[in-house]
């Protein structure tokens, strides 16, 4: 059996910092984790592997355009946004589907179209100050 | 393992009702189940109690009121699907025998939210990042349109159909008929969904009395039977997957009908969670109504409505009775208890012998849904 002598302190996934980015040319690009055990690619990372429960998982930069799964305008959602405001899905390679907010005018938008990350502020932070985050914009 | 029944039911009309308690909510709902059932406080050997954002011990609070306490009381958290988590863990606690009676309730208190999207868990990352529930169905919604070329209009109309059942449920929130284009004309919500595609919210209060079946009679004249009771979690999923299909219902459903040696040709009458318009129809494939890609026309057929081969959500469903989270999937079995008992006077099933409820919760990343719990019933 396993020692119970040191006792667990849990530090993964730090939800809301801002390293799920980072600068890359003149854009940005996605930060998820892959596992180095089973090869799962996860975004945003966690810290453990949802596969196989490996937490030997390193930083995995995400190909910067994907295809838009679907999407919808939200004209209803909590104070801290301001609305109208468009959401989707976009598949990335490595088997990724990321949930983010779609910068284009909505009229443009097709199931399947290509589209590029770029960073973009998004609703208010605790200080009501606009949040740094990213959009993905027709490709 | 004993066969279970349901030998009472007790429901609230949903609404806004700001300044009742959540207590206040629940205790009329327990009296009318108690006295449908013909049981008295001692008969009750445990409550089961499911609220989804109504805080710490609802059951102890709501049972304080009539002085039914000192038993075990357990409450029960699983989103929208908590009521019939409640009724799932109440019917094992008597296939048992740990328990003859076990009392379950479901009960919610929306309005001190003060209206807007049902709440959600800020710690998740869509949540956080600017996801509500009407949009992730619009998201299934946008894409069903796109692959199977279902139209604005189709979807309109199944509020159409919910309000036309609704108008014959004195417990429906929203009874006035309406049409497609007024449906399409309200205020939109979240694209394609305009408000009147999505289900009201609101405060409510169900009961069901579960009890061995071989002491049913004791207590009820029609005492129905639980032919299946069944939870399923959603597969955590990260990568693309098909939101067309509701992969945890399609699932839940398969294991259901396989557990009670039925299909979906057996039902009578279904309760499913209409949430939102597009839901309703995708349901319809879920569970084998139609094939996949039918249901617009499975509903145009009629098929769904009341006189139809397979009535769907005779109440109104969520769409117009409302969903007070925790209620509905209590408050579904209410409904169908009650057409299988024929009790449901303008909106009767006629000859309803087997009936299905269905009640998913969600709202977190990763998941098609957190829960779903499917339940059947006979005479």
């Amino acid at each position: 059996m396993e020692s119970l002598s040191q006792p667990i302190i849990p530090q993964a996934n730090q939800l809301l910092s801002s390293d799920f980015m980072r600068p890359c040319g003149d854009g940005i690009e996605l930060i998820g984790q892959r596992c180095q055990d089973c090869g799962k690619t996860l975004f945003p990372k966690t810290g453990v592997c949802p596969s196989c429960r490996s937490e030997n998982v390193h930083d995995q930069a995400l190909a910067q355009v994907g295809t838009l799964y679907s999407w919808s305008v939200v004209h209803v959602a909590p104070k801290e946004w301001r609305t109208p405001y468009t959401i989707g899905y976009v598949d990335l390679p490595d088997n990724v589907r990321v949930f983010a907010h779609i910068g284009a005018d909505p009229q443009q938008l097709r199931c399947d179209m290509p589209v590029k990350v770029a960073a973009a502020d998004i609703g208010l932070d605790e200080n009501n100050q606009p949040r740094p985050f990213f959009h993905f914009l027709p490709a | 393992m004993r066969a279970v029944s349901v030998i009472g039911t007790g429901l609230i009309k949903f609404g806004r009702y700001p300044q009742v308690s959540l207590a206040d909510l629940g205790w009329p709902a327990v009296k009318q189940a108690m006295a449908d059932a013909g049981v008295a406080p001692k008969d009750i050997g445990a409550v089961l109690c499911g609220t989804g954002l109504g805080g710490p011990m609802p059951g102890q609070r709501i049972l304080g009121r009539l002085g039914m306490t000192g038993l075990p009381i357990i409450n029960v958290e699983n989103a929208c699907s908590s009521g019939s988590s409640a009724i799932n863990l109440g019917s094992m606690a008597i296939a048992s025998g740990e328990h003859d009676i076990v009392m379950v309730i479901g009960v919610e208190k929306l309005t001190r939210f003060n209206g807007g999207t049902i709440p959600l868990e800020r710690e998740d990352w869509e949540v956080r990042n600017g996801l509500v529930m009407p949009a992730l169905y619009g998201m299934r919604a946008r894409r069903y349109m796109n692959d199977h070329g279902l139209t604005r209009e189709q979807l309109a109309s199944v509020v159409v159909k919910s309000r036309r059942h609704a108008a014959l449920n004195p417990d429906a929130q929203l009874q006035k008929p309406t049409t497609v284009e007024e449906v399409l004309q309200s205020r939109m919500i979240a694209d394609p969904f305009t408000l009147y595609q999505c289900c009201p919210t609101g405060d409510g209060a169900a009961v069901v009395i579960l009890c061995a079946s071989e002491l049913a009679s004791n207590y009820s004249s029609k005492p129905i039977k639980v032919v299946a009771s069944h939870i399923a979690s959603g597969l955590f999923e990260s990568g693309p997957r098909d939101m067309t299909s509701p992969e945890i219902t399609v699932r839940c459903a398969r294991e259901t009908f396989e557990a009670a040696g039925l299909g979906p040709n057996d039902i009578d009458v279904a309760e499913v969670h209409d949430a939102f318009t597009s839901a309703e129809l995708m349901y319809y494939e879920a569970f084998g109504f139609c094939e996949p890609g039918q249901a617009a026309h499975l509903l145009e057929s009629g098929a769904t409505s009341l006189g139809g081969r397979i009535p769907i959500n005779p109440s109104g469903g969520l769409l117009s009775k409302g969903h007070p989270v925790a209620v509905t999937g209590a408050a579904q079995v209410v409904e169908v208890v009650r057409q299988l008992q024929g009790r449901c006077g303008a909106r009767q099933v006629q000859g309803a012998r087997i009936g299905l409820t269905h009640a998913t919760g969600g709202g977190i990343s990763g998941f098609d849904h957190g829960v779903c719990a499917i339940h059947i019933f006979s005479t």
